[in-house]
């Protein structure tokens, strides 16, 4: 029963039997002699009953469902997006190896002993992007 | 709790997408949004799916609630706007009154409670149940107004904020609502208005 109280429209003399009615529904008193009273107090019940017709009962589990699997198909794009660029960047270094790894492998070991430095790079690349959905299985789901 | 904190608590943990979270916040606000939406609307199909579609957009825009106001009022305003929406795109009246007040809600009512007994707690019940025949033949904007008040408890200055009418309309409106109802209740009532 709604409690708020208010002035309704106050030049109809019936707006004070409806804040009676009100009042004592509100209460539960017992009945009024006024009739009229009563029948507000009729209708009054009638406007707060439930309606008759209600969503589903599984409503908000459905709901919530269909938003999950949502996320995660657009996490998986998000990550297969990802997974397209750092393939993508990871064929530009190994092809263009021949032109940086040399130099650059001369300050870390002699290169005579990393023989398939490119295509071990290719390799790694593609296992870390193959292995993107599991990193998010482990560590749970990433933060939008 | 506080309904606030608590309000915050929740968005808080659906943002972070904590299991279970969002489908609590649907429970706990579908009922007002069902009421909002099927009171509009009138149609229960289109009224489900505009829930649905109210959820869903408050879950794109739940990062945007601030908090300073009950999320029930924030929630019920969307879905105030898509079903007003649905029936600016269908072209349906929200708050037109039928030319003849009696005409959209006569026969049912009168036809039993022309020989109602109205102590009797059948009768009563049967009363309850025209009656909310009744209500939901009102025009919908008036179906609305009662409802948020009498079912869903909500002040005037939050149906006013739902709704963005006065809040003198407001009252107007469920004034004259009540009193076509109890008009429909007068002859088998023996009331002298």
């Amino acid at each position: 029963m709604n409690t708020h109280q208010f002035n309704s429209p106050a030049a109809d003399p019936d707006d004070l039997l409806q804040q009676r009615a009100e009042r004592l529904e509100i209460n539960a008193d017992p009945r009024d002699p006024d009739a009229r009273v009563e029948a507000y107090r009729q209708v009054i019940r009638a406007a707060g009953a439930a309606l008759s017709q209600q969503l589903p009962a599984d409503f908000a589990a459905q709901l919530a469902r269909q938003i999950e699997l949502d996320r995660r198909e657009l996490r998986y794009l998000q990550w297969l997006c990802i997974g397209a660029v750092l393939a993508a960047s990871g064929l530009v270094v190994v092809f263009s190896a021949e032109a940086w790894w040399h130099p650059f492998s001369y300050l870390l070991v002699p290169v005579k002993y990393l023989p398939n430095i490119p295509w071990g790079l290719l390799a790694a690349t593609l296992a870390a992007i193959v292995s993107v959905p599991l990193w998010e299985r482990w560590l749970g789901p990433l933060r939008d | 709790m506080l309904p606030m904190t608590e309000d915050r608590q929740l968005v808080a943990e659906v943002l972070a997408h904590r299991r279970g979270a969002f489908e609590r916040l649907v429970k706990r606000h579908q009922g007002l949004v069902w009421t909002v939406a099927y009171r509009l609307v009138q149609h229960p199909e289109d009224a489900r799916d505009l829930c649905q579609e109210t959820f869903l957009l408050v879950y794109r825009k739940l990062s945007q609630y601030r908090g300073d106001s009950p999320l029930s009022g924030w929630i019920a305003r969307i879905a105030y706007h898509l079903a007003a929406r649905h029936q600016q795109r269908k072209r349906l009246p929200m708050a037109v009154m039928p030319s003849d007040p009696d005409e959209a809600m006569d026969d049912p009512l009168l036809k039993v409670m022309d020989a109602a007994d109205v102590e009797s707690t059948h009768i009563e019940q049967e009363l309850q149940v025209l009656l909310g025949q009744a209500i939901e033949r009102l025009p919908p904007m008036q179906g609305l107004l009662l409802s948020l008040y009498h079912l869903e408890e909500k002040s005037i200055s939050e149906i006013s904020s739902i709704t963005g009418q006065p809040e003198g309309t407001i009252k107007n409106s469920l004034f004259r609502a009540r009193q076509r109802l109890r008009g429909l209740l007068e002859p088998a009532m023996g009331v002298v208005a």
